[in-house]
């Protein structure tokens, strides 16, 4: 397995995965994935975190309409701005869901899975990570 | 923020539209955007040798240097030309924002802006071709609006019937536009009741993808009179702003706050001399928040003013006479040069059957883009 996007999720030997912050020690500042500077400050005193796995809906919406013509995911589907503790705000995809049944609210808590989204040439998965609801 | 150095006055010479709708693959974006420069041209009074900078604009047309083989079909006489200023939606009105600059320093006296676009259908995306977003369908633009929209609706109470009020508003001004892709006026009810594209938003609150080309010729204000005897029309405030990090924290996009006060301190106008303005309604929400952040009432209350009617043709500040991005169409390169062309018209009286009355005198355009930008121009009628 790899990730995707490895400045944002790490892949352990294990099959484990890692979400990936950053804490500014300037501005105090917790931001998703990892940058080359602190998003609200431009410092370049940072430390490398790890997220929890669970967050709360800020944000979230139902598409009725596929992305793109490659389209392999479900319509309606659901996307939403996921906080984690410390601030970290990311998007996403909250997936096993039915749009047309379930009541999402802001403020409701997920948990954050990896899915595979690819496969390299030599068959190895591609991962991405996804949100469930909590129940 | 930006150094004071004294600037000429730069005036809107001449602007010409090709009608935004759909056209024929055969009819390609050189098609488009030969046929709004030569109206732009004529409407100036100049000749194409007069031209002395141009500047193309596209977002997705996936051809190198697309501008010169617009301006070659002009003949190429030897001036500086540049095949793409892009900023996602706001790249022609990127392009005015340098060309300001360039003719304000003294450094040119007539620039010509073009954009133009031939767009796919189907719903706008992440530009990145290979990209988690693209797996997890998180990089729609409407989606982003929808965030937008409910975040709006639960900060301020509004209502949806509020805000897709912009809509039927916008629809009623396309309908009179010869230039606009779409000439059908929609009840609220047909708006709310049209298909689900981001829950709240409806189809019919998203704007098309569009076909279409719009042109600018800039000039030094005091070289306007040796061309045209048509009002002079300045512009007298000219900014870029870009998001910042911390600015998620506001629902009203400071960016445009920004951009909005720098324009209105170089026009040394008020957003209470405003009488006309082209702002960036790709859906029915972007209107609301634009018009928040260029001043026209206070935060929070865009969706009152707007169901007050202070927004339509007959209202206090008429906002997008054209039809908008909703009605009149996004053909992303060409969209923010069309603004700057709406108000030139509406100032110079000639905007027809959609004219706003009053002879308005100062008129605005706010142009967002995706990242984050956002560019505000102040037009000022002189004569």
């Amino acid at each position: 397995m790899k990730s995707f996007k490895e400045s944002e999720l790490k892949i352990l030997p294990s099959g484990d995965f890692e979400l990936l912050g950053m804490h500014c020690k300037s501005c105090g500042e917790v931001m998703f994935g990892l940058h080359p500077l602190c998003l609200n400050c431009s410092s370049p005193d940072c430390e490398q975190v790890t997220l929890d796995k669970q967050g709360r809906i800020r944000n979230f919406t139902i598409l009725h309409v596929p992305p793109h013509q490659d389209w392999k995911g479900p319509v309606p589907y659901v996307i939403a701005e996921i906080e984690f503790s410390g601030g970290a705000v990311t998007t996403t995809q909250i997936v096993d869901i039915d749009p047309a049944n379930a009541k999402i609210k802001v403020g409701m808590p997920v948990h954050i899975e990896i899915r595979e989204a690819d496969k390299t040439e030599e068959g190895d998965s591609i991962m991405i990570y996804v949100a469930k609801l909590l129940s | 923020m930006t150094k004071k150095v004294k600037m000429r006055d730069v005036a809107v010479l001449g602007v010409g539209l090709h009608p935004f709708g759909r056209f024929p693959p055969e009819k390609t974006y050189i098609d488009l955007a030969k046929e709004a420069i030569s109206r732009a041209i004529e409407d100036a009074g100049i000749k194409w040798r007069d031209v002395q900078v141009a500047m193309y604009s596209h977002v997705r047309e996936q051809a190198s240097s697309a501008g010169l083989l617009v301006f070659q079909e002009f003949g190429s006489h030897g001036i500086p030309m540049i095949g793409n200023i892009e900023n996602a939606c706001s790249s022609s009105s990127t392009a005015v924002w340098l060309a300001t600059r360039l003719i304000g320093t003294g450094l040119y006296d007539i620039i010509l802006v073009a954009g133009s676009e031939k767009m796919p259908r189907g719903p706008l995306t992440s530009p990145l071709r290979y990209s988690p977003e693209r797996y997890l369908g998180t990089g729609v633009m409407m989606g982003l609006y929808a965030f937008m929209t409910r975040r709006y609706m639960r900060e301020y109470g509004a209502p949806i019937e509020a805000i897709a009020q912009v809509s039927v508003k916008n629809h009623k001004n396309g309908a009179i536009n010869p230039y606009s892709q779409y000439k059908k006026i929609f009840t609220l009810e047909e708006v709310l009741n049209s298909r689900m594209v981001a829950d709240p938003l409806t189809l019919y609150q998203c704007c098309p993808t569009s076909d279409g080309a719009a042109a600018l010729v800039l000039c030094a204000a005091d070289v306007a009179s040796k061309y045209t005897n048509k009002p002079l029309v300045r512009i007298a405030g000219s900014a870029l702003h870009i998001q910042k990090y911390s600015d998620r924290k506001k629902c009203i996009p400071q960016n445009t706050v920004r951009a909005a006060e720098e324009a209105y301190g170089q026009a040394g106008v008020s957003p209470k001399d405003v009488r006309v303005a082209e702002v960036h309604d790709a859906a029915t929400i972007g209107e609301i928040v634009q018009i928040e952040a260029l001043g026209f009432c206070p935060e929070g209350e865009g969706w009152k003013y707007t169901i007050e009617g202070k927004t339509e043709i007959n209202g206090v500040i008429p906002v997008n006479p054209s039809g908008g991005l909703q009605a009149q169409g996004h053909p992303l390169g060409a969209t923010g040069a069309r603004q700057i062309a709406e108000i030139t018209l509406h100032l110079r009286g000639e905007a027809g059957e959609r004219q706003v009355p009053g002879s308005p005198k100062v008129g605005v355009t706010e142009c967002a883009g995706f990242g984050g930008v956002s560019t505000v121009h102040v037009l000022v009628r002189e004569r």
